[in-house]
């Protein structure tokens, strides 16, 4: 199953490295704006991993999280945040919401990955394609 | 408790222009890939980014403003994203934003009493010549150069009465 991960980011830099960071990886992505957003996506996308902003208009990350929680269905979504806010406060707050880890802006783009690889499995596309080419295929 | 407070909010100014003036150079090497070097604050040449950012605490309110030219927030645009986005306005105001934004967590982060930050950088394309908008209290700015171009930052702290 190929992976789907989802950014909540109200900054758009922020959504367009992330996708270029994905760019080479077996993997779907798709954005939004803002914690109502975010819900929504989700209802739609069904992502494997979600990296969530914390400071957003609308509505914030640990607000959405908190709502999220509630549905059966992404109770345990996992979910990465990435945030210029790294007071005690936020990150306590993050980890009662089963936050799986905690990334603080600026962010390196090796170690945001390997974070991302912890948590679910990244391929690159060119060794899936070279996995493709070299499966046999059946004729009959 | 009036002399308390405005000692207060100088101490806090201090504190916040101490982490700002180490994190800011931190963050434009660590996330964008310039170096930095001080220099004193003047008004850039040309039509300017300032992004402001509200910071509260328990006993104080303070805004901290980044001000970059044109110039420089198309090169933080091109060190992020390379040329494929193009420069429009709303990409360049993001980004200075969200340099505006990093900054400020990280000052928010070394703060002692806590402080949070109030809102989403709030971000305006400036003439040449204006000033980052004013609140009543006490004020810090600085100057550095990156790629040429000179680039500032503003703090102001102003105490909360009960």
């Amino acid at each position: 199953m190929i992976p789907r991960i989802l950014s909540v980011d109200d900054s758009k830099t922020i959504r367009l490295i992330l996708a270029r960071l994905l760019r080479p990886f077996v993997c779907e992505f798709a954005e939004a704006a803002d914690g109502e957003e975010g819900l929504a996506k989700v209802a739609e996308f069904q992502p494997s991993l979600i990296i969530l902003d914390h400071n957003m208009p609308n509505m914030d990350g640990l607000t959405m999280l908190q709502h999220l929680r509630v549905i059966p269905q992404f109770k345990r979504t996992p979910v990465i945040m990435l945030s210029a806010e790294s007071g005690p406060s936020n990150i306590a707050a993050a980890a009662r919401l089963g936050v799986r880890d905690y990334v603080t802006k600026p962010f390196s783009d090796d170690v945001l990955i390997g974070k991302i690889g912890r948590i679910i499995k990244l391929v690159p596309r060119e060794e899936a394609s070279a996995a493709a080419a070299d499966t046999p295929t059946s004729s009959t | 408790m009036n002399r308390l407070a405005a000692l207060n909010a100088e101490l806090t100014l201090k504190a916040w222009a101490t982490a700002a003036v180490a994190v800011l150079p931190e963050i434009l090497k660590a996330q964008f890939g310039l170096t930095v070097t001080s220099g004193t604050r003047r008004v850039p040449a040309g039509s300017c980014w300032l992004a402001t950012v509200t910071l509260q605490g328990a006993d104080v309110t303070g805004r901290v403003s980044v001000e970059l030219p044109e110039g420089l927030a198309q090169c933080l645009s091109l060190q992020l994203l390379g040329t494929e986005h193009g420069y429009d306005d709303h990409l360049l105001a993001d980004v200075t934003g969200e340099l505006c934004n990093m900054v400020a967590g990280r000052i928010a982060a070394t703060s002692i009493p806590p402080v949070s930050i109030l809102n989403a950088p709030v971000v305006h394309k400036t003439s040449p010549a204006s000033v980052a908008p004013s609140i009543n209290g006490m004020r810090f700015e600085r100057g550095w150069t990156c790629e040429t171009f000179d680039l500032s930052l503003a703090l102001q702290v102003q105490e909360l009465v009960p």
